[in-house]
């Protein structure tokens, strides 16, 4: 569908596809590509300022097949930078926390102070409400993959 | 003398000598004349007369009266059938086409009753609608291939730079077919366009017009347009929150309508302008379309004269429906609404209404899927109708890629409608398929948008009870969504067809 061929079957590469479809071909900003994934409830949408809620009655209608609807907690690593995410209802954890200019995201808060003993600041991000982290200068992808290579 | 007819009576009215009390209250609530007081003051019943549709059975004060099928034996036939050899009786009498209403009542394959829901164990949480919102909302029309979004200024909030066309905002992915002020009586449709209003949903005027009573309702009232075009002006047009440009009825696809003069009394004349008495037949085409081009240019008329309100084109499911359905898309079409061969009607030739047109699951799944293929899906959203009779099949329709559903007959029988399929004789004794004053009078429309807005709200519990065990919290996601669906007991050219996997295939 949309030209994408799903060949791993899995969940996650059908994230992958509708990140690649609303952010890479439709070029929505990645904020508002996570609120067509995990979209807020009507009635939230609802109690909105009028220019605000247009937009999300608008994200809902175009790409209400694209809700992820069910339990997910996901990081997108993008040429920009990462945005982490979790479900409209927040059935999976998501836990995010700052350090200076280091941002860290994961399941469980321990697992940040693992690497991170006290970071600036920790906090559970509310359901559906992305974790957006951008690089001062977007990196390019060859870039990218030469340093990992080093 | 009269001459005798072969076709013995179905029924058989019993009445229990002993209780009945003689009051004449089945003389009186029988709309089919059944009843007679005798010298005695006895009700006596013609059997002949008797359509089974329970009115007297209901008011008879002592439950005196029981409804029996005439137990007469024919001897047995495989394939001449006793309703066969009656209809050729009836027809050596009469040399007419045989009549109908309601829908196909022919034992044909239910696909519906052949498709299974899934639900969520262990690994994906199902979720509980009493603790958990849920969502049904639907917005029925031509949607953008995407959203475009303007950066806000100085740091602001992005702003929506995209376009809308106007929608159809539904609160429940449920409303009201066509069913036209002629062929069903004016209460009725007060009935309808009360409820519609009370549960933010659409009636549709069907092709008889719109009453004058009905103009404060008409936000939430769809009006048609059909080849009748009988009650269509400026106005009407631009009274509606869409307009329906009826091209076929699941219940007789590829023919025409026919009200009998007898139905068209003043309120009807006036609001269908045509004058009354006379027959009002509608064409079976619209004498101005006779291609996909000619339908796009009533539609872009219909736009023009509505300021760009949806428009909704209504076809019978047929062999060719979806590529019929691509193109009405391609016409401009914001909404194609699938009618199913079981859909109902207030007449109908019998042998066309039990053997013309498709079932609505096959029509909705592969009009679903050639949309999806061509890349115009979000031009058109799909309403499915004709054979949608409970939640269950509204869901399992969802799932298969329909946007919403609409309901006629159980709308109807919500009513009192006791589906004796006599709606063409204009003598209902429930007042809902007549324009007799003494039976519409029986139908009060406050009582019967209670009803109305009942079914529907028990029909949305339960189809969030439905989408809760999927454990999705928002109807869209089940839209299309055949994974949910598995098959049991289809063969497997049917299974191919609907895209569905047999029972016990996992993913």
């Amino acid at each position: 569908m949309f030209g994408y061929r799903c060949t791993l079957r899995t969940d996650t590469e059908v994230v992958t596809y509708l990140f690649d479809l609303m952010l890479r071909r439709h070029g929505l900003p990645v904020e508002m590509a996570c609120r067509a994934l995990a979209s807020p409830f009507w009635e939230d949408i609802d109690r909105m300022p009028e220019e605000e809620k247009e937009l999300y009655t608008a994200l809902r209608m175009v790409y209400g097949s694209a809700l992820l609807n069910g339990p997910f907690a996901i990081v997108l690593g993008m040429a920009e930078g990462m945005v982490a995410l979790n479900d409209r209802i927040k059935l999976r954890p998501l836990v995010a926390a700052r350090d200076g200019s280091r941002v860290f995201v994961a399941s469980e808060e321990s697992a940040i102070r693992e690497i991170c003993a006290k970071p600036e600041v920790s906090w559970m991000p509310r359901a559906g409400e992305p974790v957006v982290a951008k690089l001062r200068k977007p990196a390019a992808l060859t870039q990218e993959v030469g340093q990992r290579n080093d | 003398m009269t001459e005798t007819t072969f076709v013995r009576p179905e029924f058989r009215v019993k009445i229990d000598r002993e209780a009945c009390s003689e009051c004449g209250r089945c003389v009186h609530q029988c709309g089919w004349e059944v009843y007679e007081l005798n010298a005695e003051g006895r009700p006596v019943p013609d059997h002949a007369k008797c359509a089974a549709c329970h009115r007297c059975v209901t008011y008879c004060p002592t439950d005196a009266i029981t409804i029996e099928k005439n137990p007469l034996a024919y001897k047995e036939s495989d394939s001449m059938s006793p309703e066969l050899r009656k209809a050729v009786w009836r027809q050596a009498e009469t040399g007419g086409v045989m009549l109908t209403g309601m829908g196909n009542d022919k034992p044909y394959l239910r696909i519906f009753d052949h498709l299974l829901l899934d639900a969520c164990q262990v690994t994906n949480p199902s979720v509980d609608p009493l603790r958990e919102p849920m969502e049904l909302r639907t917005y029925l029309g031509r949607k953008p291939d995407a959203v475009k979004v303007e950066p806000g200024e100085n740091g602001a909030a992005p702003r929506l730079a995209t376009e809308f066309d106007p929608q159809l905002k539904m609160d429940t992915p449920l409303m009201f077919g066509g069913m036209s002020f002629g062929s069903v009586s004016l209460n009725v449709h007060r009935a309808l366009a009360m409820a519609a209003q009370e549960m933010g949903t659409y009636m549709n005027t069907g092709e008889g017009g719109l009453h004058a009573d009905l103009k404060p309702y008409s936000d939430h009232i769809v009006v048609q347009c059909a080849s009748g075009r009988f009650g269509v002006y400026a106005e009407y047009l631009q009274a509606g929150a869409a307009v329906e440009i009826k091209i076929g009825q699941g219940a007789k696809p590829g023919i025409g309508g026919h009200l009998p003069g007898e139905k068209i009394d003043e309120e009807v004349s006036t609001t269908r302008m045509i004058p009354q008495g006379t027959d009002a037949l509608s064409p079976a085409p619209h004498h101005d379309i006779y291609s996909i081009e000619d339908l796009r240019q009533l539609i872009y008329a219909i736009k023009e004269a509505t300021g760009y309100k949806p428009v909704s084109v209504k076809i019978a499911a047929v062999h060719n429906v979806a590529a019929i359905a691509s193109g009405v898309v391609r016409a401009g079409a914001d909404i194609v609404y699938l009618d199913g061969f079981r859909g109902g009607t207030g007449a109908a030739p019998t042998v066309v209404r039990d053997h013309v047109g498709i079932p609505i699951e096959i029509a909705i799944a592969v009009v679903d899927q050639r949309l999806r293929d061509e890349g115009i899906r979000s031009r058109a959203s799909i309403v499915a109708a004709g054979g949608i009779r409970s939640s269950a099949d509204v869901a399992k329709a969802i799932a298969l890629g329909a946007d919403a559903c609409a309901i006629g007959t159980v709308a109807l029988v919500a009513l009192g409608c006791h589906v004796c399929q006599k709606c063409f004789t204009g003598r209902c004794s429930w007042g809902i398929c007549t324009q007799r004053p003494d039976l519409t009078r029986r139908l009060d429309p406050e009582w019967g948008a209670e009803r109305l807005a009942n079914l529907l709200n028990a029909w949305s519990h339960e189809i969030k009870e439905l989408l809760g065990a999927l454990g999705v919290n928002a109807v869209e996601s089940l839209r299309g969504s055949r994974e949910r669906l598995r098959s049991l007991g289809l063969d497997k050219e049917t299974t191919e067809i609907l895209r569905v996997k047999p029972a016990g295939m996992g993913h």
